[in-house]
């Protein structure tokens, strides 16, 4: 049940990411919502989820938008993984902790993703990166970080009263 | 064995990496396309794309029309003078062109775009992130498309496809940095090579490097495609130069390049069925 509405939500959000959300560009960049979806699931749920859900998000992205298969998947099962690892040290439904994440593993990850990308094959003009797409990106991230954070933890709870009921049975 | 690999987490952690690079090196190869797994995924996905792809552009265009509502009865007028002029021009360009049609079937020239077999696409979704360019049209094998198939608007050059599946097909642009097409300069004939650059595709612009350093060209120059390196056929239109510049350091010199295609307002392409019979 858990893996199935995930898995939906994840469909839905790239097919938002890769079609209307290019008309709410902010200076030619938009925001990042699978990243988003990772941090958090991770962030309340702990590492295996994230990890998961990184994972699939990943696929994802790979099989329908990426150059070669298993870039965004595995730097997305590793965000999650990690992100997770800090879920039992914050007291998870506060909003501020959410921005914090949002912040540091949106930069982790555009960061990888710029690094195996462009670095290694001689873009080396990081200055320009930080301050043109992943920085611009961060912001805007952060900037629907309560929206989308508060929707997850929606989804999250309505899913763990779900299993509650289930499980008495 | 290893204390940290009896934790069946981590274990699980370094197989998944494991399988994701053979795949990963599997997709890297050559491969005409995409595996059955990958296609059930775009069949499912791309109508779905495809919907929303078309509600996103709607409401674009609905706010466009509303803010614009003032300014198009003044643009109606200009226009309607402007279609006097180009009708009068069109009789004149109808002459030239049954001359030179005489002409040429004296000479024997066939006319080379008559051999391009074309197929119109619609794009269902772009890049979702903010590093590339490319995208994804609603055609793919079923349609008799194959990779590496030259992408063009009425326009010019968009780029090639570099991945396809039965019914969906990546389109890499020419903009993006990891594409390269060889360009011939119309005016002096000089071939070089028109890159994509990361600082420059956000403005939707790209490079052309490795210009020999006598090269005569001045901003305006047209740049088409020179037929050289297997992909795409010759005499497309790429662009124009729009600005000239020094290598430091180097005997060549690189210049910007405005392409003729506006990516940021692309809908509609067209591609090329049969590249390989083009090029010859």
């Amino acid at each position: 049940m858990r893996a199935f509405i995930i898995g939906v939500i994840l469909v839905i959000t790239y097919v938002l990411q890769s079609t209307v959300l290019q008309y709410i560009e902010l200076w030619n960049i938009k925001p990042n919502l699978i990243v988003m979806l990772v941090i958090y699931f991770a962030l309340l749920r702990g590492n295996v989820e994230g990890g998961i859900v990184g994972l699939f998000g990943g696929m994802l992205l790979d099989i329908l938008s990426g150059k070669v298969f298993g870039l965004y998947a595995l730097i997305g099962m590793y965000i999650g993984v990690l992100a997770g690892n800090f879920n039992k040290r914050f007291f998870k439904e506060n909003y501020l902790v959410a921005l914090l994440f949002t912040f540091i593993f949106t930069i982790i990850y555009e960061f990888i993703f710029y690094f195996f990308n462009y670095f290694i094959w001689g873009e080396t003009r990081i200055i320009y990166v930080f301050k043109n797409i992943i920085i611009p990106e961060v912001l805007y991230n952060c900037f629907l970080a309560v929206p989308i954070y508060s929707f997850v933890i929606k989804i999250n709870n309505w899913l763990e009263i779900k299993e509650k009921r289930s499980r008495k049975y | 064995m290893p204390s940290f690999l009896k934790n069946k987490y981590i274990l699980a952690l370094i197989l998944t990496t494991l399988i994701i690079f053979i795949f990963m090196g599997i997709s890297a190869t050559n491969r005409p396309t995409v595996t059955l797994f990958e296609d059930v995924v775009g069949v499912v996905v791309s109508p779905i794309q495809k919907i929303f792809f078309s509600i996103g552009k709607n409401a674009q265009n609905f706010i466009q029309f509303i803010t614009e509502i003032k300014t198009l009865k003044q643009q109606n007028e200009r226009y309607l003078r402007e279609i006097d002029e180009l009708k009068e021009e069109n009789r004149k360009l109808q002459a030239l062109k049954d001359e030179n049609e005489r002409l040429r079937e004296m000479l024997g020239l066939k006319d080379r775009f008559d051999k391009f077999e074309i197929i119109g696409a619609q794009i269902i979704a772009k890049e979702p992130g903010n590093w590339f360019n490319v995208f994804t049209i609603d055609k793919g094998t079923a349609d008799g498309l194959q990779k590496n198939s030259a992408v063009i608007t009425s326009k010019g050059l968009v780029g090639h496809i570099y991945e396809i599946g039965i019914n969906r097909a990546k389109v890499i642009s020419v903009i993006d940095s990891n594409s390269a097409v060889s360009g011939l300069i119309v005016r002096t004939r000089d071939i070089a090579v028109v890159k994509g650059d990361l600082t420059l595709q956000k403005d939707g612009l790209c490079k052309m490097s490795y210009i020999s350093k006598d090269a005569d060209i001045i901003p305006g120059d047209l740049i088409e495609t020179s037929g050289l390196g297997g992909i795409y056929p010759k005499g497309l239109l790429i662009g124009k130069i729009k600005a000239t510049k020094k290598e430091p350091y180097e005997i060549s010199k690189y210049a910007i390049v405005e392409p003729v295609v506006d990516f940021k307002r692309l809908e509609e392409v067209f591609v090329i069925k049969n590249t390989e019979a083009a090029l010859q």
